[in-house]
C-alpha cells in the first residue's frame, strides 16, 4: 500500500482511456477487486481505514500499526481495564486524526446480563469469564483460518464489546471482498440501525467500498441506494464528509444519473395504458439514453468492473407483470436458419428447370411447423420471443450490430428494471437463496438454484440480473400450448436421449432447490414412482441436512435485517421463530427423511409449496 | 413589440416620400458608385458607411443600373466595397457586421442580378478582383466560419447563413455559380455540422443550416468531386448525426401538422358531409385548400442523407416523440425575436427537453414515419409539378431505403412496432379509413401500405408510369430482402395482390393511350414478376401455410386479367414492332400464373360440377387448391429475386438538376422576402451593446 492518494483515485488517470461494450469491458488498469481505499487483500491481512477528515492527507492506516493497535485493546480488555486506551481506528498516522473515523470505545463490564446474543457467542463470553485469558482465546478465534466473514457478521452482530467490533470492522478488510460485500446490506442495516459503536466499527468499511465506487462496479452502489431507513441522510453525510479528495459527487452524479434516468422510465411507462405504447416509449426513450453513453456509468448488477457503451434499445421489451423493463433483450425473427438448404438455385443451364408447386406449399407447411423455438410474437407478451433466444445468439447478433461491438472486452449485459415495487424483499430473499446455495456447494449437494442478483435502488425500484436462457414455465406453457413434459420433449428430444436426460436431471435439481413441486413437475420427473422421482426426495434430504448444518449463516442474514425494518415480512415477532423451526432442528436424520417425504406427497397434493412462507419468492423464474 | 415596428414603418414610408433628402447612407452609395475612391475625401468612409444602416434596395437597384463601361470605373470601388465588408466582420461592433453581412448579401445578389448572362469569372471579378479573390473568399468564409462557430448571437449566425443561402441561390442554376468554388475549397461543412449537433443551435437554425447543406452538395454534383459530397458521406458523429434527422422530423412535422389543420378546416362538421356527398364537384376546389407548399429542400437533405451517408440510416428509426403536438399559442419567445429573418418554420426541440413530455396519448415517432406520412400527403396529388417531384424524390428516397440492409433490418425488426396513420386520398367507393383500427405493425407494413396506396390511387389518364415503375420496385426489393433473410412477414398479402391485378387491368383497357406515351410492358413485367416471387419463393416468406393457397385463388379468381393480358402481349410480340421484345419477355413471364390458371380452372369447374353447385365459395375453391397442388409443375425463372440497384447517375441527374434548380428559386425568394426587415436586429444589439 504504498500510496493511498493513488489508490483513491484511479478513476481519474482511467477517464482518457476509452470503455467499451454493451455494458461492459475492464480493460482498463482498474484494480480487479473493488478495493480502493482499503489494501488489496489477498497477501497478508493488513488494516485499512478510512479518516473523514479532509484535505490531502493519507487516509489509510498502516496496516501493521492498526493490527499493533488491535491488539493492545484486546490486550487491555483482558487485564480488565476499565478504562479503554486508543482505539485501534484512531491510530492514524496521519495528522487528521481528529476527526477519527473509530471513537474510542467504551469498554463494557462484562457481566451485562441483558445480552441477548445467541449461542456462540453467549458460550465464548461465558467461557471469558471463567478464563483469564478468554479474550485471548477470542483473538485467536480471530486471527484462525476458520474464522470467515459469517462468524465475523454473527460477531460483529452479537458482540457489545467496542473493541471486539472495532477489531472485526477492521477485519473486514481482509478477507475477500467479494464475501464480505455479500453482507453488505446486513452492514449498512447494523450501521444505520445499532449503536454508534457497531456503526463506528462498520463505518471505515462502507466508506471503502463507497470509495471503491469510484473505480468499479463493486456492489458498493447499494451503499447510494439502499433505502433503509435513514440511509439516504446518512449516506448522503457519509460521501460528503469522508471522501473530499476524491470528490465523489461529481464522480458519482453520471451514475447516479443512469440510474435515476432508467427508473424515470420506469415510471413513466407506468402511465402508459398499453402495452404496445409501452414498448414504444420504451424503445425511444432508451435511444435518448444512448445520446448520452458511453459514459461513466455502469449496471450495478455485474459482477464486473464495465462501464455501459451503449443500451441496444431496440431489443428492449417490457415485461410482463406491473412494469419492468429489461435491457439488451432481444426479440428473435427467423434467423434460426435451420433449413439452409436453398432448394431453388438458378442454374446457369439453358435447360428449362421444373419445380412442383406442390413441394413450394409443402416446404411452407413444414418450415413453419419446424420453427416452433421460435414463439410467435405476441403484442401483448412481447418478452416471451426475446427470452426465448438463446443468449448466445442473442449476444452474436447484437455484437454484430453493435458499433463497440469489436472491442475484445465488449460484454453484452442485460438488466431488468423494476419500478413500482419494494425490492429490499426479494434482496433479502436473494441473500438467503445465494447462501443456500453456498452452502450446498460446500456440501456437495447437486441441487441447482440460480438466484436473481438484486440491486435495490429506491423504496420501490431496483434492478434484477435476469437469468440468461430463460423463460418462465407460464411463458412456456402459454406459448407452446404444450404440457411441461411435452415441451421437454420437444426442446430437448425423445425421454432416452442424452439431451433430455440431462435436462431431466437439471430440472429435478433445480426443483428441489425451488422447494416447488406441481402435479407437471412430478410428470417431467417420470411420474411419482419413478427414479428420477425418488432422486428428487433423496436431494430434498441432502438439501436440507445440508442446510441444517448451517443454519446460522441463513438465520444470521435474515435476523441482522429484522432490526429497524419495516419489511412486511417482518411484521409480526414470529418470522425468526417460524424460519428456524423449518430447519427442524430437534428431529433425527431418519426423523427427517420422514418429514421430507410427508412434505413432498403434501405438496403433490397442494400443488404448490413454499418452504419459506414467510417470504414471497421470485419463485417463478428461480429454474 | 407591435407598436415598435409600427412606428419604424411609419418613419420608413416618410423618409421615403421626401424624394430629396436623402438618407447619408444612399449618399455614401452614390460616392461609391462616383470614380473616385470614397476614403480619399473621408478616411473614416467606410468605417462610417457599417454604422450606417444598409439600404438593399437602393444598392441593389444601384449594382443592377451600371452599365457596362461604368463597371470599368467603378470597379475598383466595389472591390474595395466587398474587402471592407470582408474586413467589418471581423468587428467587435456586432453593428458593423451586420451591416456587412447585409452589405454582402446585396453584392452579389445585385452583381447577379445585373450580369444574369455574364460568365462567373466575370462576375468575381467585378466583386472582388481576380487577383484578390481567391484571398478574399478565404477570409469571408474563414470569418463566416468563426461567426457560425464562436458564441455571437443567435441573429448574427442565422444573418450568416442567410448570406451563405443567398450566396448559393444567386444563380438559377447552382453549377453555374463559380464563386462557389471558392465555398468548396474553404469548407464550412464542419460549422454546419456544429449547428446541427447543438441542440439549442439546431432548434434555431437546424433548418437553414440543412436547407445550405443540401444545395452545396449539389454543387457540381456530377462534374467534379465536391468535397461537401465526401465529407457528408462519411460523418459518423451521432449527435451530428441525430441533429440532422431532428430538423428534418420537425420540418416534415411541421408540414403534416399544417396538412391536418387545413383539412380539418375543410371538414368543419355539416359541411364536410356536404362536400364529401357531392364529391366530385368541389373536388378541385377542396385541392387548393389543402396544397399546402411542398419542402422539396428538405426532402432533398432527406435525400442526401440517406444516399450519402450509411450511418443515417440508424438515425430513421431513431425515435422521438411525437412532436406534432400542437404548439400551445401562449409560448412568448423572449430571448430573441425566433428567426427575423428565417425561413426556419417554428419548432420545438424536443431534445432540448431532459424530461420527456408525460402525455399518454403521445405517439412515439421517428423521421422514417413522419416521412412515411408526408410522403402519403404528396403523393395524394401529383397533377402539381411540385407535388410530382416530391412524390417522385420520396419515392426515391424510400427506394434508397428498401435496398439498406440497415433498415430492411429495422424496418422488419418485429420488436419496433408502430401504428403508422397514413394519409388516404378521398375517394368516392371509400369511405376515409378511421385513423384508430390501425394496427401496431413492424414499419415495413406501413410502406407497403403507402405502396398499395398509391397503386389504387394513381391509375388516371395522365399516368406517372415513372412513381409507378419506382414503386414497384420498392416492393420487389423488400420482397427480395424478406426472401433472402427468411422474414416470414404478417401481412395482408391479398391487398397487395388486388392492387396489383387492378393495375394490370388498367394498363390492358387503356393500352392504346398508354402505349403512346410508355412502354407500358416494362411495367407490366415488373408486377408480373412480383407474382412469380409469391409463386416460387412463397415458401420462403410467406407467414402462413393459407397464404399461399390464397395467392392461388386470388389469381384463378382473376384469371380473365392475366388472360387478357397474355392475349395482349402474345400479340404485340408477334406483330413486328418496337415494343416487340418487351411484350415477348411479359409472354414468357407468365408462363407459371398460366400454368396455374389453367391446371386448377377445369378442376375447379369439375369439382362444381360434381356437387352441382354454381358458384363455389372461398373456402370449396380453397379446398380444391390445396388438393391439387401436386399435379401441379412450375418452371423455374431466373434472376426474380435480383435487381439493379439505384444509382443517381446518369439515370437521375437531370431530375435532380433540375430539383435543385427549383429550390433555388424558392430558397432565393424566401431569403428575400425576410432579409429586409432589420429593425428586429438593430434593436436587439442596441439593447446588447
Amino acid at each position: 500500500m504504498a500510496d493511498p492518494q493513488d489508490d483513491l483515485s484511479p478513476a481519474r488517470s482511467e477517464q482518457n482511456s476509452p470503455s467499451l461494450s454493451t455494458c461492459s469491458s475492464p480493460s482498463q488498469s482498474l484494480p480487479s477487486t473493488p478495493s480502493s481505499c482499503g489494501p488489496p487483500h489477498p497477501a497478508s491481512p493488513p488494516l485499512g481505514v478510512i479518516s473523514e477528515g479532509g484535505g490531502k492527507l493519507s487516509l489509510v492506516i498502516d496496516a501493521e500499526v492498526a493490527q499493533q493497535a488491535c491488539q493492545e485493546v484486546l490486550q487491555k480488555v483482558k487485564l480488565r481495564q476499565v478504562d479503554a486506551g486508543p482505539a485501534p481506528g484512531s491510530q492514524h498516522n496521519g495528522p487528521d486524526r481528529g476527526a477519527a473515523a473509530i471513537k474510542p470505545p467504551q469498554i463494557r463490564e462484562e457481566d451485562d446480563p441483558e445480552g441477548p446474543a445467541p449461542g456462540s457467542v453467549k458460550s465464548a463470553r461465558r467461557r471469558q469469564r471463567h478464563n483469564p485469558s478468554k479474550q485471548s482465546w477470542l483473538l485467536r478465534l480471530f486471527e484462525s483460518k476458520l474464522f470467515d466473514v459469517s462468524m465475523a457478521i454473527s460477531y460483529l452482530h452479537s458482540s457489545k464489546e467496542p473493541g471486539v467490533q472495532a477489531y472485526i470492522g477492521n477485519r473486514l478488510f481482509s478477507f475477500p471482498h467479494d464475501d464480505v460485500d455479500f453482507y453488505l446490506p446486513q452492514l449498512l442495516n447494523m450501521y444505520i440501525h445499532m449503536d454508534e459503536d457497531v456503526g463506528d466499527a462498520i463505518k471505515p468499511y462502507l466508506v471503502g467500498v463507497a470509495c471503491s465506487q469510484l473505480t468499479c462496479s463493486g456492489p458498493g452502489c447499494l451503499l447510494w441506494w439502499l433505502p433503509w431507513r435513514r440511509s439516504e441522510f446518512s449516506l448522503y453525510r457519509l460521501s460528503c464528509v469522508t471522501c473530499p479528495v476524491c470528490l465523489q459527487p461529481v464522480r458519482l452524479a453520471p451514475q447516479r444519473e443512469f440510474m435515476k434516468s432508467l427508473m424515470g422510465i420506469g415510471k413513466r411507462l407506468a402511465t402508459l395504458p398499453t402495452k404496445e405504447q409501452k414498448t414504444q416509449r420504451l424503445i425511444s426513450e432508451l435511444s435518448l439514453l444512448n445520446h448520452k453513453l458511453p459514459a461513466r456509468v455502469w449496471l450495478p448488477t455485474a459482477a464486473f468492473d464495465h462501464h455501459v457503451v451503449r443500451v441496444p434499445h431496440t431489443q428492449a421489451v417490457v415485461l410482463n407483470s406491473k412494469d419492468k423493463l429489461p435491457e439488451g433483450h432481444a426479440n428473435s425473427c427467423d434467423n434460426i436458419s435451420q433449413f439452409s438448404v436453398d432448394s431453388i438455385t438458378s442454374l446457369d443451364s439453358k435447360e428449362p428447370v421444373f419445380i412442383a408447386a406442390g413441394d413450394i406449399r409443402r416446404r411452407l407447411s413444414e418450415q413453419l411447423a419446424q420453427a416452433p423455438t421460435t414463439f410467435r410474437r405476441d403484442p401483448e407478451d412481447p418478452s416471451a420471443v426475446a427470452l426465448k433466444e438463446p443468449w448466445e445468439e442473442k449476444v452474436r447478433r447484437i455484437r454484430e450490430g453493435s458499433p463497440y461491438g469489436h472491442f475484445p472486452t465488449w460484454r453484452l449485459l442485460s438488466v431488468i428494471v423494476k419500478c413500482g415495487d419494494d425490492l429490499r424483499q426479494e434482496l433479502l430473499a436473494f441473500q438467503v437463496l445465494q447462501q443456500l446455495k453456498s452452502i450446498w456447494e460446500q456440501e456437495r449437494v447437486p441441487l441447482w438454484i440460480r438466484p436473481y442478483k438484486i440491486v435495490v435502488l429506491s423504496a420501490d425500484s431496483g434492478m434484477i440480473e435476469p437469468v440468461v436462457n430463460a423463460v418462465s414455465i407460464h411463458q412456456v406453457k402459454k406459448q407452446s400450448q404444450l404440457s411441461l413434459l411435452d415441451y421437454f420433449l420437444q426442446e430437448h428430444g425423445a425421454p432416452t436421449t442424452e439431451n433430455f436426460l440431462s435436462a431431466q436431471r437439471n430440472f429435478v435439481r433445480s426443483c428441489t432447490s425451488a422447494f416447488k413441486l406441481t402435479a407437471e413437475f412430478v410428470e417431467v420427473m417420470d411420474g411419482p414412482d419413478g427414479d428420477m422421482f425418488n432422486y428428487y426426495r433423496m436431494l430434498m434430504l441432502q438439501g436440507l441436512i445440508a442446510a441444517r448444518k448451517h443454519m446460522d449463516r441463513v438465520l444470521q442474514i435474515v435476523e441482522i435485517m429484522q432490526q429497524g425494518s419495516q419489511l412486511p415480512c417482518f411484521h409480526g415477532s414470529s418470522t425468526m421463530r417460524g424460519l428456524k423451526e423449518r430447519f427442524h432442528m430437534s428431529l433425527t436424520e431418519e426423523q427427517l427423511q420422514l418429514l421430507v417425504d410427508q412434505l413432498v406427497d403434501g405438496s403433490m397434493r397442494s400443488l404448490t409449496t413454499k418452504l419459506y412462507d414467510g417470504f414471497q419468492y421470485l419463485t417463478n423464474g428461480i429454474m | 413589440m407591435s407598436q415598435v415596428e409600427k412606428k419604424a414603418g411609419l418613419l420608413r414610408r416618410t423618409s421615403s416620400s421626401k424624394k430629396p433628402l436623402k438618407e447619408k447612407v444612399v449618399l455614401m452609395y452614390d460616392e461609391i458608385f462616383a470614380k473616385e475612391d470614397p476614403a480619399k475625401n473621408n478616411p473614416r468612409f467606410w468605417d462610417e458607411l457599417f454604422l450606417m444602416k444598409v439600404n438593399l434596395e437602393y444598392l441593389e437597384s444601384k449594382l443592377e443600373s451600371v452599365n457596362g463601361e461604368e463597371v470599368q470605373r467603378i470597379q475598383d470601388n466595389i472591390n474595395s466595397l466587398f474587402h471592407h465588408c470582408v474586413q467589418a466582420l471581423g468587428e467587435e461592433h456586432q453593428i458593423k457586421v451586420v451591416n456587412a453581412l447585409q452589405t454582402l448579401c446585396a453584392l452579389f445578389r445585385g452583381v447577379h442580378q445585373k450580369n444574369k448572362s455574364a460568365s462567373g469569372f466575370d462576375i468575381i471579378n467585378m466583386l472582388m478582383g481576380f487577383d484578390k479573390a481567391e484571398q478574399r473568399m478565404k477570409d469571408l468564409m474563414e470569418r463566416l466560419d468563426s461567426l457560425l462557430c464562436g458564441d455571437s448571437s443567435e441573429s448574427l449566425k442565422s444573418l450568416c447563413l442567410k448570406l451563405l443561402l443567398c450566396l448559393v441561390t444567386v444563380t438559377d442554376n447552382i453549377s453555374q455559380n463559380t464563386i462557389l468554388e471558392y465555398v468548396m475549397i474553404n469548407s464550412i461543412f464542419e460549422a454546419i455540422l456544429q449547428i446541427l449537433s447543438d441542440p439549442s443551435s439546431r432548434g434555431q437554425h437546424g433548418y437553414d443550416a440543412v436547407v445550405l447543406l443540401a444545395l452545396l452538395v449539389n454543387y457540381r454534383k456530377y462534374e467534379s468531386v465536391n468535397p461537401y459530397i465526401v465529407k457528408l458521406s462519411i460523418v459518423d458523429d451521432e449527435p451530428t448525426l441525430d441533429g440532422m434527422g431532428v430538423v428534418l422530423h420537425q420540418a416534415l412535422t411541421e408540414y403534416n401538422r399544417q396538412y391536418k389543420d387545413k383539412e380539418e378546416e375543410n371538414q368543419g362538421g355539416f359541411f364536410s358531409t356536404l362536400t364529401s356527398m357531392v364529391g366530385s364537384m368541389f373536388i378541385a376546389d377542396v385541392d387548393e385548400k389543402l396544397s399546402v407548399q411542398t419542402n422539396e429542400a428538405i426532402l432533398l437533405a432527406l435525400y442526401e442523407a440517406v444516399h450519402l451517408n450509411r450511418n443515417f440510416i440508424t438515425v430513421l428509426a431513431q425515435s422521438h416523440p411525437e412532436i406534432d403536438i400542437p404548439v400551445s399559442p401562449s409560448t412568448p419567445t423572449p430571448t430573441t425575436p425566433t428567426t427575423p429573418l428565417g425561413t426556419t418554420p417554428p419548432s420545438l426541440d424536443v431534445m432540448n427537453n431532459p424530461e420527456l413530455p408525460l402525455d399518454p396519448n403521445l405517439q412515439t415517432s421517428n423521421l422514417l414515419i413522419t416521412f412515411l406520412k408526408y410522403a402519403s400527403i404528396v403523393m395524394q396529388d401529383t397533377k402539381d409539378e411540385h407535388r410530382l417531384n416530391s412524390a417522385r424524390l420520396c419515392l426515391i428516397i424510400l427506394t434508397c431505403i428498401a435496398e439498406d440492409q440497415y433498415a430492411d433490418a429495422f424496418l422488419h425488426d418485429d420488436n419496433i412496432n408502430f401504428r403508422v396513420s397514413l394519409h388516404r386520398m378521398p375517394m368516392r367507393h371509400r369511405k376515409k379509413a378511421p385513423g384508430k383500427n390501425i394496427p401496431s405493425r413492424p414499419l415495413v407494413c406501413a410502406v407497403l401500405d403507402l405502396m398499395v396506396e398509391f397503386i389504387v390511387t394513381h391509375m388516371m389518364k395522365d399516368f406517372p408510369m415513372d412513381l409507378y415503375l419506382r414503386c414497384i420496385q420498392i416492393i420487389h426489393k423488400l420482397l427480395c430482402y424478406q426472401k433472402k433473410c427468411r422474414i416470414r412477414l404478417h401481412y395482408t398479402w391479398r391487398e397487395l395482390w388486388s392492387a396489383l391485378i387492378n393495375l394490370l387491368k388498367f394498363l390492358l383497357s387503356n393500352e392504346t393511350t398508354l402505349l403512346a406515351k410508355y412502354n407500358i410492358f416494362h411495367l407490366a413485367l415488373l408486377v408480373v414478376n412480383l407474382f412469380n416471387m409469391f409463386i416460387t419463393y412463397g415458401d420462403t416468406f410467406l407467414p402462413t401455410s393459407n397464404s399461399y393457397d390464397e395467392l392461388y385463388y386470388e389469381i384463378v379468381r382473376m384469371h380473365q386479367v392475366f388472360d387478357n393480358l397474355y392475349c395482349m402481349v402474345l400479340r404485340v410480340s408477334t406483330n413486328t414492332g418496337q415494343w416487340k421484345e418487351a411484350a415477348s419477355k411479359v409472354t414468357h413471364a407468365l408462363v407459371n400464373i398460366r400454368a396455374i390458371i389453367n391446371h386448377f380452372n377445369p378442376k375447379i369447374e369439375s369439382y362444381a360440377a360434381v356437387n352441382h353447385i354454381s358458384q363455389l365459395s372461398e373456402e370449396q375453391v380453397l379446398e380444391v387448391v390445396r388438393s391439387n397442388y401436386d399435379t401441379l409443375t412450375l418452371k423455374l425463372q431466373d434472376g426474380l429475386d435480383q435487381f439493379e440497384r439505384y444509382s443517381e447517375q446518369p439515370k437521375e441527374a437531370a431530375f435532380f438538376k433540375e430539383l435543385v434548380r427549383s429550390i433555388s428559386l424558392n430558397v432565393r425568394k424566401n431569403v428575400s422576402l425576410n432579409t429586409l426587415s432589420q429593425d428586429v436586429l438593430l434593436k436587439e444589439f442596441s439593447t446588447i451593446s
